[in-house]
């Protein structure tokens, strides 16, 4: 099932147009990373599926729900933590979210177990009755993302939540959204210009840069298609003879090869590591390390951009 | 409706709670006491005339002759002055602080309407004024019983809470006025300082430059018609500040024995003895009479509240 579709999506701010014709779909469950530079338009993006802004034209849907046409059914099943996310200084990690709980019809005891439950899934149950004043930012953005659980969301926009949180807070956040996201079959959207943690927790990525997405599927598919269809296998030999070269160049689908002094780079239309060995064992020759070369995330990320 | 009551309950229980709320109910409070008290020790000169609305009198007496006619010197002219205050310190960062601390983008991404966050919180400060109007009223009359040994009659009860309402309205103004100022700058410090600025303004400056304007005036007339049009003339500019509103609707109603108390009145008069009329006027009447310029207070805090509100509908909130 589609959970986030953009269709057509555009946002002109006098005369200089942020987002252009973005179209996007995203399916349930599914952690989306959405990557681009500052000011490519990703929050606005956000916005407009949000229903937070009017988009100039297109349209934005939530789970079938129009963005703009029913604001308040869409955000009654999404969540959304702003990149300065912030709480009321003044009020107990359990007030604010308690707040939160009432503006979204859940009062009472229901509230109370909800906002318990978020705590705990977030690991800030000890700090319950703490004011938020006495948070660490680390901790803010542990407990914006309690805040959204409250409701129980479909949908999770998280616009850059790991930007100003020291390493090991990122990898700790970065669990704990994936983590989350597993455990209530949450889709989530994350906006995002650090490509490792993208890489870290994201299975589909959309690139965008000046309003404009310029590729968008699985992290595999993308690497596939920045390596044009080909792979390449490094391999250190401890001695490399003409044998070895020449019984390789025999191999069904390796196109070419290239030799250093201990190394050899081929390139082949599939992932041959398992053939290639089996050659180079029947030369009696020595593999000290062999490593497919593959496509990550950043190579994929500059190859994108570098096209456009 | 359900998501502007958890608002409306919200900021209440904010303002309530707030030190600059506790700190402003103190000051009023002690300032009230202070004019009433005062006022109690002066009455015996005061109400020389008729004996009506004696119990009045303890809220309109002034308390020195001898003050400079830029302070404060009755409860009714301190409250002119106090009650903006009050609103502005209700009102003047209602939006741009939560706008400020990233909360109000979280706010607004709950299922909550809009209108319902400005709605809200102008209801809570409304609400919170008439709170602390009531409770120092109710406060001041114990203590004016208590002086002066004379409860007030039924009609001074009536009095006393058009009195009320006419304070409540006129904070309600200056309420929308500093929430306007926070719809539309994004500083804080800003949004108080304008809403300040504009209160000293027509506290403090205008009646100054109302004054030369006037003396300018009055002093070149001759004919009785130039008169009558210079007086009018002064008037519609004397009511350009809500404060004066204020003054001329708050002195009807709790000094029945006066008719205007405009200022210029008092340029042409003398002899304040023609100043007192014989027999105060019904209250049917001072309504009647200070009815146009409650419409004017009303339709201020109107244009006030729906600028700020249409500001907040259409502008848009992000956390950046």
């Amino acid at each position: 099932m589609v959970m986030v579709e953009a269709k057509n999506l555009t946002k002109v701010y006098n005369s200089s147009t942020v987002v252009d014709c973005l179209n996007l779909k995203i399916d349930e469950g599914q952690l989306y990373g959405f990557l681009g530079p500052n000011g490519a338009g990703k929050t606005t993006t956000i916005l407009m599926l949000l229903g937070l802004t009017e988009p100039t034209s297109g349209t934005g849907f939530i789970a079938g729900f129009n963005s703009s046409r029913e604001p308040l059914k869409v955000k009654r099943i999404t969540g959304y933590i702003p990149e300065k996310v912030g709480f009321y200084n003044d009020l107990t990690a359990r007030s604010n979210l308690i707040y939160t709980a009432n503006l979204n019809g859940i009062r009472g005891k229901q509230a109370e177990m909800e906002v318990a439950r978020s705590l705990e899934d977030v690991g800030l149950k000890e700090k319950t009755n703490s004011l938020v004043s006495t948070f660490s930012k680390g901790m803010k953005q542990r407990l914006a993302i309690a805040d959204i659980l409250v409701k129980r969301p479909k949908v999770a926009f998280l616009d850059e939540p790991t930007s100003g949180i020291d390493p090991a807070g990122i990898a700790q956040t970065l669990d704990l959204i994936s983590r989350v996201a597993k455990e209530n079959n949450m889709t989530i959207v994350m906006s995002s210009h650090q490509l490792s943690q993208v890489e870290r927790i994201c299975s589909h990525v959309g690139m965008i840069s000046k309003g404009r997405l310029l590729a968008e599927g699985s992290i595999e598919q993308l690497g596939k298609k920045a390596g044009g269809g080909k792979f390449a296998i490094e391999i250190q030999l401890a001695e490399i003879t003409q044998d070895i070269v020449d019984a390789i160049k025999s191999v069904r689908g390796v196109l070419n090869i290239n030799r250093g002094e201990n190394t050899l780079n081929i390139v082949c239309t599939d992932d041959l590591r398992r053939e290639i060995s089996r050659v180079i064992s029947d030369k009696n020759g020595l593999i000290t390390q062999m490593k497919l070369q593959s496509y990550g995330l950043e190579d994929i990320y500059m190859k994108v951009f570098k096209e456009a | 409706m359900s998501s502007f009551y958890t608002v409306y309950w919200k900021e209440l229980q904010d303002h309530f709670t707030s030190w600059r709320f506790i700190f402003i109910l103190l000051v009023v409070l002690l300032a009230s006491l202070y004019a009433v008290f005062v006022a109690a020790s002066n009455i015996r000169q005061a109400v020389t005339g008729s004996t009506d609305f004696v119990f009045l009198a303890l809220f309109t007496t002034t308390l020195s002759s001898t003050a400079s006619s830029l302070i404060p010197n009755s409860f009714l002219a301190l409250m002119a002055v106090l009650i903006p205050i009050v609103g502005i310190t209700l009102g003047f960062d209602a939006i741009n602080s939560e706008r400020n601390e990233g909360t109000l983008s979280r706010l607004i991404s709950q299922p909550v309407y809009r209108d319902n966050i400005i709605n809200a919180k102008f209801l809570a400060g409304g609400i919170t004024i008439s709170i602390l109007l009531l409770s120092i009223v109710l406060l001041v009359s114990g203590l004016g019983i208590r002086l002066i040994g004379l409860p007030p009659t039924a009609e001074e009860v009536w009095r006393l809470l058009f009195f009320l309402v006419i304070g409540i309205i006129y904070g309600a103004f200056w309420l929308g006025l500093a929430i306007l100022f926070s719809t539309l700058f994004k500083q804080v410090a800003v949004s108080a300082i304008i809403s300040i600025a504009i209160w000293l303004f027509f506290a403090f400056f205008y009646p100054i430059i109302f004054q030369f304007i006037a003396q300018g005036m009055g002093g070149s007339s001759d004919t009785q018609a130039s008169i009558i049009r210079n007086y009018q003339t002064l008037i519609t500019l004397q009511r350009i500040s809500p404060i004066q509103l204020f003054n001329e609707s708050t002195i009807v109603i709790l000094a029945p024995a006066m008719r205007s108390v405009s200022q210029m009145l008092q340029l042409y008069i003398s002899d304040i003895g023609n100043y007192l009329l014989p027999t105060p006027i019904s209250l049917g009447q001072s309504l009647l009479s200070v009815w146009p310029l409650l419409v004017v207070t009303v339709l201020l805090t109107i244009v006030c509240f729906a600028m700020a509100y249409l500001k907040f509908m259409f502008e848009e909130i992000r956390a950046t």
